[in-house]
């Protein structure tokens, strides 16, 4: 009954099937940085049952500053552990498969749930991500931020342009990026809401399918690139 | 009618352009030169070193035409027609 009454406030807005929806779902999220943070800590605190976490890091002081699971006790601990203890703080009904792990071609049994986010920190991993989420028929909704602007945009398992089709050419071992707190819970509040609405509304909920959502916070705009 | 080029992230931040509009008088123009003559224009001089040396691996902006990479069409040859848009971006990588 006390559980309930986490989600009192948002039961008008999911309903009760809603609720019952998002707390039978299982969303993997791979990456436990900044993005991955704000997207578990969303997920969990809407009521999404269950969570796959895949992060091989470990808290260092550099993560403090956006990495919003993370506090100074944790230092030295390993993210897949922090971020478990920190969302059953809030919520100890939630189930958290915790995998520490690095995302290789090989990481395909892993993944498991109804939708994946990318919240990985290079191109590389994401595009070896976007082959594992083809393979095993699994949507995913990748997110990226740099500075004051981020992207968002969500690759169905059919869909003819990969990742790597729509970032072409871009180097993808790139520089530690630039990384500012707020952009970043932005960026991964927007990625959250995207999987929150697929898991409530399945393809229909979805807004970044058939677009790129590029985030600039420098001028405040949102807007939607197309893409063929 | 008119070739639409949107631009996004640092190139609007430094040119203070979201938007131009590049003519096309005979309905269509090669997209190295439509980079070449956004290059001219203060903020944007990335574009036209892009257009002189060619797109290489590790560039820092992606170039869409009509929602495809340009690096899936014909690259810096790519025939962009009138009415087309071009896209101009830099994704973020960071986690």
């Amino acid at each position: 009954m006390e559980v309930r009454k986490i989600f009192s406030r948002q039961a008008p807005l999911l309903g009760k099937s809603g609720q019952e929806r998002l707390l039978n779902s299982t969303v993997c999220v791979v990456g436990l940085g900044g993005l991955g943070s704000v997207v578990c800590e969303c997920l969990v605190r809407a009521g999404v049952g269950c969570l796959v976490l895949v992060d091989f890091d470990y808290v260092s002081l550099s993560d403090l500053n956006r990495q919003i699971l993370y506090s100074y006790r944790d230092i030295g601990k390993r993210k897949v552990d922090a971020a478990s203890k920190r969302l059953r703080s809030f919520l100890p009904d939630v189930k958290i498969k915790a995998i520490s792990k690095r995302l290789t071609e090989n990481s395909g049994p892993i993944l498991q749930g109804d939708v994946v986010a990318d919240c990985l920190d290079n191109f590389e991993a994401r595009f070896c991500l976007d082959r594992l989420c083809r393979d095993k028929g699994l949507p995913f909704v990748h997110a990226g931020v740099e500075g004051l602007f981020g992207q968002v945009v969500t690759v169905l398992p059919e869909a003819s342009k990969r990742l790597s089709d729509i970032y072409q050419g871009i180097d993808s071992n790139g520089k530690r990026p630039v990384a500012l707190c707020p952009p970043v819970m932005v960026v991964g509040a927007v990625q959250a809401l995207e999987i929150l609405n697929f898991l409530l509304r399945g393809r229909a909920g979805l807004s970044f399918n058939d677009g790129l959502l590029f985030v600039d916070l420098e001028h405040f705009n949102l807007d939607k690139i197309e893409l063929a | 009618m008119a070739i639409d080029v949107r631009i996004f992230g640092p190139l609007r931040l430094d040119s203070g352009l979201k938007a131009i509009s590049i003519d096309a008088p005979e309905g269509k123009r090669r997209l190295r030169d439509i980079l070449l003559e956004l290059g001219r224009l203060k903020g944007l001089e990335t574009l036209r070193a892009v257009a002189t040396e060619g797109l290489q691996e590790g560039v820092p902006f992606i170039i869409l035409v009509d929602g495809t990479n340009c690096m899936q069409l014909k690259g810096l040859d790519t025939q962009v027609k009138d009415g087309q848009r071009i896209s101009i971006f830099p994704p973020s990588g960071g986690g």
